[in-house]
């Protein structure tokens, strides 16, 4: 379920309409076919596959290891070695999809920790960095679609938040619809304190959606989230934090952003492999290391003509 | 003051569950009246039927404050002293007295009507406060504790009322009105400990009644909901660790927050256990799935038990045995919130079969009969993702967005809590048959 707050912020039905009619006409997801893009291969997801862009995490003994060509890497799509390039990690801005749990469960100082999170996020903006914000509780608010106002963005993150159950499942494919429509590297960092209580949507189709979208999740928990959370972030190459104290979750936030910006940006184009279904990429690099980056990706001819 | 159940009905992180001393009977409230005095309970019987008498159905009135009013003692010693009074009578049925046993029946089933009227008018005086009491019920909020609050015992009174009156060929079906209409309401408020204990007297009266087996088998269905199985599990493990707000932890159970003041833990009732609350989620499910199939067996129209089912069936992972079930549901005139109900679980079934045409058609006359319910548009943006359609996706949550969520709440977070008819409706029209 989703809605806009039109109580706690009147102006962004009209922000956020415009945004997604924009993005809805003009982004990756409408056009099905690669958009010019003076930065590189355009990022794509239930498409007719031109070329793949993944994000890739490399560790050797937990630090993150720098100065990786292109030829480091070795891709494997559908079991079939790919030529791998390597993209500037700056060339595509972070389109940032912030999803905060608003459910009842958080009380007043919980919330004030979750701000000052969001907070850290919205800071850690650069350049043509954008960042969208929804809150989840029984419903899903879309506080605003990708904007680099920071100052707006913090007065969102501040506003209050309605409580109810968690609609958790609903608020992650929301999400990574948002963060997958837009040009640049979407990651999802989406904060929740417990499972999830009120979707539609089950676990099951969520992962589906993570498979369907390019978006990286990123997800911090307090307390039991149960499997899905865990298997959002495996299944696009993101990350799960279990946390213990809502006043961490901040710091925790911005390792997350951190560690995505060291991350490298590698593309190929599909050689050998059927064009539609799932993909199953496996990632490595030369010289070993723990490598971090989504399991796979979907081809649907079917998106080509919808 | 009017009893309403309308203004709680939104509230639907809200639920009430039981919370009992370890090693207690379930009928700890129901124990017999203390013995007091025959001239006493006369004059204390004259009031109460006075009172019953003039109180008027819906309402806490004069007469309703009046008997609220009376320690536990007095009401249980009158109303015990006029059903074992109609017991007599109920020997005696040739006699003369028959027309004696007739007024009381009609005494004792105003009663019923009062004392339902107070318990509701006391529920939400009590859930205003907190409790330390070992028989208090835990307030939940999104699945977590909250605080703890006493109950009416003005249930156990009309409890020990409609038990009496239910033999009665000539009162059973009234009785049995009631059971179902107060069984619906308290499902409407998120009374589920009070429900529990109304549903184990229902049944153990009219055992084989298909409308309370489908409440029965909503209850199951309740409790294996995440909401409550997530409180369960908090509660099942050993030593949890309690969350600081330095981040400091301690292994010891968490106390329950009030919202309103976040550092001010509520105490907790002493050697408290978490009798009749939710076992695991699929034992809930499957009990649930035995009460719906009987309603739908002893009654073929009860359409909401089919539907009911098809839901179940869907959490047990069944979805083609939950489409076969909530089909036939859909081949017939349903009230707009079955029809919704119906649908929406149709769509869901569906899509976990692949079916994305048959689920976005079903989803499709979900946002029908409510055009603005995110809901619907929710489950239409992720079928037309599987199908390839991401921009039909997010064009769909476009629509939402622009559309906010209905003003009187989106259907699909009502399905816990409502039932068709609901429980106002149907206590109005218990009401109105009480001359």
């Amino acid at each position: 379920m989703i809605r806009i707050d039109a109580t706690a912020v009147p102006r962004r039905l009209v922000v956020l309409g415009a945004a997604l009619g924009l993005t809805v006409l003009r982004g990756p997801l409408a056009a099905q076919a690669p958009t010019p893009n003076t930065a590189g291969p355009q990022a794509m997801f239930s498409a007719r596959v031109d070329s793949v862009r993944v994000d890739v995490e490399v560790r050797r003994g937990g630090t993150p290891v720098a100065g990786l060509t292109g030829a480091d890497f070795e891709i494997l799509d559908n079991g079939v070695p790919q030529r791998v390039e390597l993209m500037s990690p700056t060339a595509l801005p972070l389109n940032i999809v912030l999803a905060l749990d608003g459910s009842a469960s958080l009380d007043a100082k919980e919330r004030e920790h979750l701000i000052a999170a969001g907070g850290r996020v919205i800071d850690a903006l650069r350049g043509d960095d954008k960042a969208a914000l929804l809150t989840f509780a029984d419903h899903v608010s879309i506080l605003t679609a990708f904007t680099g106002d920071a100052w707006r963005l913090r007065e969102l993150v501040a506003a209050r938040m309605e409580g109810g159950d968690t609609a958790l499942y609903d608020a992650a494919h929301v999400a990574m619809l948002i963060g997958a429509a837009a040009r640049g590297r979407p990651i999802v960092i989406l904060f929740s304190d417990g499972e999830d209580t009120a979707s539609v949507l089950t676990g099951d189709t969520v992962v589906d959606t993570a498979r369907r979208t390019g978006a990286v999740v990123c997800a911090v928990a307090l307390g039991e989230p149960g499997p899905v959370l865990p298997r959002l972030a495996e299944v696009t190459g993101g990350v799960f934090v279990k946390e213990t104290s809502l006043n961490k979750v901040a710091a925790r936030f911005g390792e997350i952003l951190e560690g995505f910006r060291r991350r490298y940006l590698v593309s190929f184009t599909p050689t050998g492999v059927a064009r539609d279904g799932w993909h199953t990429l496996s990632v490595k690099v030369k010289g070993g290391g723990d490598v971090r980056a989504r399991s796979g990706y979907w081809a649907d001819p079917a998106a080509a003509n919808p | 003051m009017a009893v309403s159940l309308r203004h709680t009905v939104f509230l639907l992180a809200v639920m009430f569950v039981p919370c009992v001393a370890a090693g207690q009977s379930s009928s700890r409230n129901e124990k017999p009246a203390p013995r007091i005095s025959e001239e006493f309970a006369a004059i204390k019987m004259a009031a109460w039927t006075k009172a019953v008498q003039t109180h008027e159905a819906a309402s806490f009135d004069e007469p309703a404050r009046t008997i609220a009013s009376w320690p536990r003692p007095h009401v249980s010693a009158v109303v015990s002293r006029l059903v074992a009074r109609r017991e007599r009578l109920l020997k005696e049925r040739a006699h003369p007295s028959a027309g004696e046993l007739a007024d009381l029946s009609k005494v004792l089933l105003r009663g019923l009507s009062l004392h339902t009227d107070i318990a509701f008018a006391e529920r939400d005086a009590l859930s205003q406060g907190s409790s330390t009491s070992a028989d208090a019920a835990v307030l939940l909020i999104d699945g977590r504790e909250t605080k703890y609050v006493d109950r009416s015992y003005h249930w156990v009174v009309a409890r020990q009322i409609a038990a009496a009156l239910a033999p009665d060929p000539g009162e059973g079906p009234r009785v049995l009105a009631w059971y179902r209409a107060i069984a619906a309401a308290l499902q409407q408020l998120g009374d589920y400990d009070v429900v529990t204990v109304h549903l184990e007297a229902a049944l153990r009266l009219f055992a084989d009644d298909p409308v309370l087996a489908l409440y029965q088998g909503t209850l199951h269905q309740t409790l294996g909901d995440a909401r409550l199985q997530e409180y369960t599990r908090e509660r099942r493990r050993p030593a949890p660790l309690v969350r600081r707000l330095d981040g400091t932890e301690r292994p010891e159970r968490a106390a329950p927050r009030r919202p309103d003041a976040p550092d001010q833990p509520v105490k907790r009732p002493p050697a408290s256990d978490l009798r009749r609350v939710p076992k695991t989620s699929e034992t809930e499910l499957e009990a649930a799935e035995r009460e719906f199939r009987f309603a739908v067996s002893a009654d073929p129209t009860l359409h909401e038990a089919r539907i009911r089912l098809a839901h179940v069936l869907s959490r047990l992972g069944d979805d083609r045995g939950a489409a076969d079930a909530v089909r036939p549901a859909l081949e017939v005139p349903l009230p707009p919130f079955l029809e919704f109900y119906a649908a929406m679980l149709l769509g869901r079934s569906e899509e976990h079969l692949g079916h994305y045409q048959e689920a976005d058609d079903a989803y499709a006359r979900a946002a029908a009969r409510f055009p603005d319910a995110p809901s619907a548009r929710m489950g239409r943006s992720r079928v037309a993702l599987a199908r390839g359609r991401a921009a039909e996706a997010l064009a769909s949550l476009a629509d939402v967005t622009t559309a906010g969520a209905p003003d009187d709440g989106d259907p699909w977070l009502l399905y816990l809590r409502r039932h068709e008819p609901d429980g106002a409706a149907m206590l109005d029209a218990w009401r109105s048959t009480i001359k």
